[in-house]
């Protein structure tokens, strides 16, 4: 059934889940208790690198209101992770898995202690001895892949846990049909999601004797599949619930607290309450990628790309967490949203004693595209093009064929994408085709203006090869016409407002009015896997499997059956891995596209750069509710400024000496653009459901060069290395003569 | 986060507060500088008295050229105070940037410099404007200038026992004084803080005082800096002199971290300096 | 040691470690969970609750220092049933989305609106850059403010 007249999908359904948020009723994971409860705390390591030789648990567990102090022996299986199973649930000794016994970042459990109270508990943590055996330790991506660094893992002997190329064309080709050739090095560093919620959660043996944890993720059925597996349980021994999210940003996709806290309740048979605060939250979870690119880019005098050369080197941190998946998308996305021939590019996930390196919004594409939209705006600059003009002349266009060897999925809209920017922003189309205005000089003679342009990509749904999946299950009531319409479904709403997208699609889908559906949401005990709220995938993925379920409900409600019950799986079409030698490979099977045009104002005497307006122009296929998705481009922008301009993590031999609010700074009220342009497309993509497209991540991915681009603009310098702050801004600036006082 | 363990009582008299606190106490008014040490375990007293309630520590008057703020004001109070903004623009505005609303409700002027954070605001206008801090112990009273009282990285001149009743500014009606600061982004902590505070006859800079904060590991007072300006008609020749004379002032007490090093605060200061010189006399 | 206070509206008395803050005492004695816990030092504004009228931030305060006091937390801010023009206007304009400031948000913003009808856009950014939101970008929670500001000031 399609959207018409009289449909929700496109309206701006108020988020069902907003009186519990504004009065203060709703429940987050550390507002839920348990009568007789227990609390844990958990004992880090408190080396870098190095092998647990004995763990000396008796004064802790002499501590009246002790209840227990579980260690690397108390786990059935000592390992877990997303996509490699390489790190211990508890570091120690005992296990017969090699390498268990080893910490290999400040991050590590050690071991996790049960008391009657949160303080007892903190006493007890405190009483622990840990016996280590120090390590040679590694904190930089390129001195790990050296041959004389140490190895970090028993079965990855160069520590690099991914390792990607590609290969095509003829590169000296490429080079001789240049006209001009830039080079860069773009560095970024490690970013904090920041989510407001800390860690937290709660433990407890449910009445089908089912260990159940209730806590804030982004998979329910992936973290019961790790839980399970450590536990040595059958699948339905393992429960998860997801009560209120506080926010997620990827850096709820990997383990927290869950499998330790379901361990306790499993062992103990009583519920056990875990809660973080700020600090443990920013030292215990993992961070985006640092990532370092070389790149080497060759063009035409007309300013047609000829050949391009990268190398990316990532920082996976002391476990892969999703480094090779993120270094994937890197690896993709470094070349941009452009066609070019002749391509070589080499790609690093590297395993060093950092804390881990994983997901968060945009996967590895911010960092690819601050080094290929930094390419592209050097190429315009060295050939006097209008940095839109260059990149219509080479961008990917429906049809074009990829880095990989392979087309882009059907439905390109990257041309209509940057022109709509364009228009939007302060380009005029004339004579010799797209023209930047330029702003108003201010008045303030340390004042510089400038504006900045900058486009990308992304996938929607997982890549190279996994096998994605979304669940949907529908049940229908009543007897003459469908007066309820329960919809099942595992996705998480982190705070995007999911829930509600999902009960408008269930509603378009049954041709039934909204108020008529009720969602039984993010519980295994009721849904089958519908996948993570991630890689911009849930509403594209649910939505097909929604209407998978309607459909065949429907059949069933015509067949008379009441109520009619039926569910779905959905299976986009299949991608595939990178070729190892070439890179060849579909990796994934729809995309989102984005461009951005921001002002920035410089203060040349300071280096201070005040982001004035964000024109986002974001291919979203469909909208299904308008101020939800505005909410999302909005608020991706402000975390990218964040990124771009101010958010800093400071680690030292692996050790993070910012971990507060008050010394990671992340944009506030007065920080923040005070216009951003939401400019909304809807190009349908072919196998999008109502033809949306995923749309969550894309507004981040340009930010960070459009502002690059806009500080050249006004002052004429680079700046590339993230974060841009006023002393790296003031250093560029005093090199090039500008601005001294 | 919970503070350690501590005695807590509630004193309605100076006398009786300093009665009260013990070998290892300490005085809590608002408590917005000192809870988040005590959070952290910076700070670990095994008594806290509460004097938030002692009128006498609260008033803010202003009589015969001098303006007296208690001990036991809270920042907003003092950046609201019509007083301060006529006889001291540059501590009302010093005041009126510490933390956010919630905090400067909360948070008092004697708490603050008590605490002396470095990257705090108030301080920095305290010194360019000649404050003087009255502090009284169980054996009397006694006043130190707010250069002396700010020692270094949150070390004062205040002794234990001793309690912070107010702080008194001579009523500078008569010159133009001025706090400007390059606040961190978000948290909007003065990576560098200057004030100033000038007497001008005709066109002519008859007197100044300067102070850098921020940039230093206390407020430091910059007589260099001043001495460059006095006699001058603040004109760009001037300001130059100043801001080199300001860097060798501040040289020995520069800090700094990584995004933020001592040689771009130390550069800063001398922006400020001509930004602060600038607003004072808009 | 025993803490006395009003907590909307409604008087209460605990016996009380002196060390326990005002936002345990809150959450923890009176299960008041709405007022939340985002960064333990007094940054994020997720604990902004209103004490005798002025807006605190309950993580950097007390219980006994709040002794005597007169205090709202979220779920006091609805009057008779209804709910505060700035809950209605944070759900009206989405003015959020995970929803862990939301809470705080709205107290620091109901205290801002009653004593600045009328305020700018820029007074209330100015105004609420103690209260961290990671999800919205703030222009939703601008919007929303804005919305019961202007009603305000028609209304006064």
């Amino acid at each position: 059934m399609s959207a018409e007249a009289g449909s929700v999908i496109g309206e701006s359904i108020k988020r069902i889940d907003a009186r519990g948020k504004v009065t203060g009723e709703t429940r987050y994971p550390g507002d839920i208790d348990i009568e007789g409860q227990l609390w844990m705390r958990i004992k880090f390591s408190e080396r870098a690198h190095a092998r647990v030789v004995a763990v000396d648990v008796a004064a802790a567990e002499a501590l009246p209101g002790v209840v227990r102090v579980f260690t690397s022996l108390d786990v059935p299986v000592n390992e877990y992770g997303l996509v490699i199973k390489d790190q211990p649930v508890l570091c120690g000794p005992g296990g017969d898995k090699a390498g268990t016994d080893v910490v290999r970042c400040y991050m590590d459990m050690v071991a996790v202690a049960v008391a009657e109270t949160d303080t007892i508990a903190k006493q007890a943590i405190a009483l622990i001895q840990v016996h280590y055996e120090d390590l040679p330790a590694v904190f930089d991506a390129e001195e790990a892949m050296l041959a004389s660094a140490p190895q970090l893992h028993p079965d990855c002997a160069d520590n690099q846990v991914a390792r990607y190329r590609i290969r095509r064309g003829d590169m000296a080709a490429g080079w001789r049909a240049a006209d001009v050739v830039v080079e860069g090095m773009y560095e970024t560093t490690w970013q904090e999601h920041a989510y407001l919620q800390p860690e937290a959660g709660l433990g407890y043996i449910d009445e089908a004797n089912r260990v159940t944890v209730v806590v804030a993720g982004q998979w329910t059925h992936e973290d019961q599949e790790q839980i399970y597996h450590a536990l040595d349980l059958p699948p339905g021994q393992v429960r998860v619930i997801y009560p209120a999210i506080g926010g997620a940003f990827g850096g709820r996709e990997d383990m927290s607290v869950q499998i330790v806290l379901a361990l306790a309740a499993w062992k103990l048979r009583r519920p056990v309450k875990i809660q973080w605060n700020r600090e443990e939250s920013i030292r215990y979870h993992h961070k985006r990628h640092p990532i370092k690119v070389r790149a080497k880019w060759g063009a035409t005098g007309e300013g047609l790309l000829t050949a391009m050369e990268c190398e990316v080197i990532g920082d996976a941190g002391a476990y892969n967490y999703t480094s090779n998946k993120v270094l994937g998308n890197a690896h993709l996305t470094v070349s941009g949203a452009y066609e070019v021939e002749n391509i070589h590019i080499d790609t690093y996930a590297v395993y060093t004693n950092n804390i881990p390196s994983g997901a968060f919004r945009g996967f590895g594409a911010p960092q690819a595209l601050l080094a290929a939209e930094g390419q592209m705006n050097r190429l315009a600059a060295a050939l006097n093009m209008d940095p839109l003009e260059i990149r219509l002349k080479n961008s990917i266009r429906e049809g074009s064929i990829g880095s990989v060897g392979t087309p882009f999925p059907p439905g390109v809209s990257m041309p209509q994408v940057f022109a709509a920017c364009g228009a939007e922003s302060w380009w005029r189309q004339g004579e010799a085709g797209w023209q930047l205005q330029a702003p108003v000089a201010p008045s303030d003679s340390s004042k510089r203006r400038g504006r900045g342009l900058a486009g990308g990509f992304k996938n929607v749904g997982f890549s190279f090869g996994f096998p994605e999946h979304c669940w949907a299950g529908i049940e229908l009531q009543g007897s003459a016409e469908i007066e309820r319409v329960i919809l099942y479904h595992a996705g998480a709403d982190v705070g995007q407002g999911a829930h509600t997208v999902l009960m408008q699609m269930a509603a378009d889908a049954l041709g039934v009015p909204f108020e008529r559906v009720q969602l039984v949401a993010s519980d295994t005990a009721t849904s089958g896997s519908s996948g993570s709220a991630s890689a911009s995938r849930l509403s594209f993925m649910s939505g097909n499997a929604i209407r998978g379920a309607a459909e065949l409900a429907l059949r069933k409600w015509q067949d008379e059956e009441r109520p009619a019950k039926a569910d779905f799986m959905y299976h986009p079409p299949e991608t595939t891995p990178f070729d190892p030698q070439t890179g060849y490979a579909e990796p994934n099977f729809a995309y989102g596209y984005v461009a951005e045009a921001v002002e920035v104002e410089v203060d040349i005497e300071t280096g201070q750069v005040q982001l004035l307006e964000v024109v986002c122009a974001n291919d979203v296929g469909k909208v299904i509710n308008r101020q939800q998705l505005e909410g999302q481009i909005e608020g991706a922008i402000v975390q990218a400024q964040g990124y771009a301009l101010m958010e800093y993590l400071v680690s030292r031999d692996g050790r993070i000496l910012n971990p507060y609010l008050s010394t990671y700074l992340i944009p506030t009220s007065l920080d923040v653009p005070p216009r951003v342009k939401s400019v909304v497309l809807e190009y349908p993509d072919p196998i999008g459901p109502w033809g949306a497209r995923g749309m969550a991540e894309m507004p981040f991915l340009p930010l960070a060069p459009a502002i690059a681009a806009a500080i050249y603009a006004a002052t004429g310098v680079w700046i590339d290395s993230q974060p841009f702050t006023a002393q790296k801004v003031v250093a560029a600036l005093r090199a090039a003569g500008i601005g001294e006082v | 986060m919970w503070p350690q363990q501590f005695d807590y009582q509630r004193a309605d008299s100076v006398e009786s507060a300093l009665a009260a606190i013990g070998d290892n106490g300490k005085f809590i008014a608002g408590g917005h500088s000192l809870l988040p040490a005590m959070k952290l375990r910076l700070s670990t007293p095994d008594q806290l008295v509460d004097i938030s309630r002692i009128d006498a520590l609260r008033g803010i008057t202003n009589g015969n050229g001098n303006l007296s703020i208690g001990g036991a004001a809270t920042h907003a109070e003092i950046a609201a105070s019509a007083a301060v903004g006529a006889a001291c623009p540059a501590l009302a505005q010093a005041c009126g940037m510490v933390g956010d609303q919630a905090v400067r409700n909360f948070g008092t002027l004697g708490g603050n410099i008590a605490h002396a954070d470095p990257a705090s605001d108030p301080p920095t206008a305290l010194v360019a404007c000649g404050a003087t801090i009255h502090i009284q112990g169980v054996d009397g009273s006694r006043s130190v200038s707010a250069q002396d009282f700010f020692v270094d990285l949150f070390e004062t001149d205040l002794q234990d026992g001793e309690l912070i009743t107010s702080i008194s500014l001579p009523d500078c009606s008569d010159c133009q004084c001025a706090y400007v600061k390059l606040p961190h982004p978000a948290s909007r902590y003065a990576i560098v803080g200057v004030a100033v505070c000038l007497k001008m006859d005709g066109d002519t800079c008859a007197q100044a005082d300067v102070a850098v904060g921020g940039a230093t590991v206390k407020a430091v007072k910059c007589a260099g800096a001043a001495a460059a300006l006095v006699g001058s008609s603040l004109d760009d020749a001037a300001l130059s002199a100043a801001a080199a004379a300001l860097s060798d002032d501040i040289g020995d007490w520069l800090t700094g971290d990584v995004a933020y090093p001592e040689a771009y605060r130390s550069a800063m200061a001398g922006v400020f300096l001509k930004r602060a010189i600038s607003a004072a006399s808009g | 040691m025993n803490v006395s206070m009003t907590i909307n509206g409604e008087a209460v008395s605990r016996e009380v470690e002196a060390r326990t803050l005002l936002v345990h005492f809150i959450r923890e004695d009176l299960d008041l969970t709405g007022t939340k816990i985002g960064c333990d030092t007094s940054q994020c504004g997720a604990c902004t609750i209103h004490v005798n009228g002025k807006i605190a931030k309950a993580c950097t305060l007390l219980a006994a220092q709040a002794d005597g006091a007169d205090i709202t937390t979220i779920e006091g801010l609805a009057e008779n049933g209804e709910h505060h023009p700035m809950q209605t206007a944070f759900w009206e304009n989405h003015g959020l989305q995970c929803g862990y400031c939301t809470p705080g948000m709205i107290m620091a913003s109901a205290a801002f609106v009653r004593d600045n009808p009328g305020a700018s856009e820029d007074d209330i950014r100015h105004y609420l850059e103690g209260n961290i939101c990671r999800c919205t970008g703030y222009h939703n929670i601008v919007k929303a403010v804005k919305q019961v500001a202007d009603a305000a000031a028609g209304g006064a």
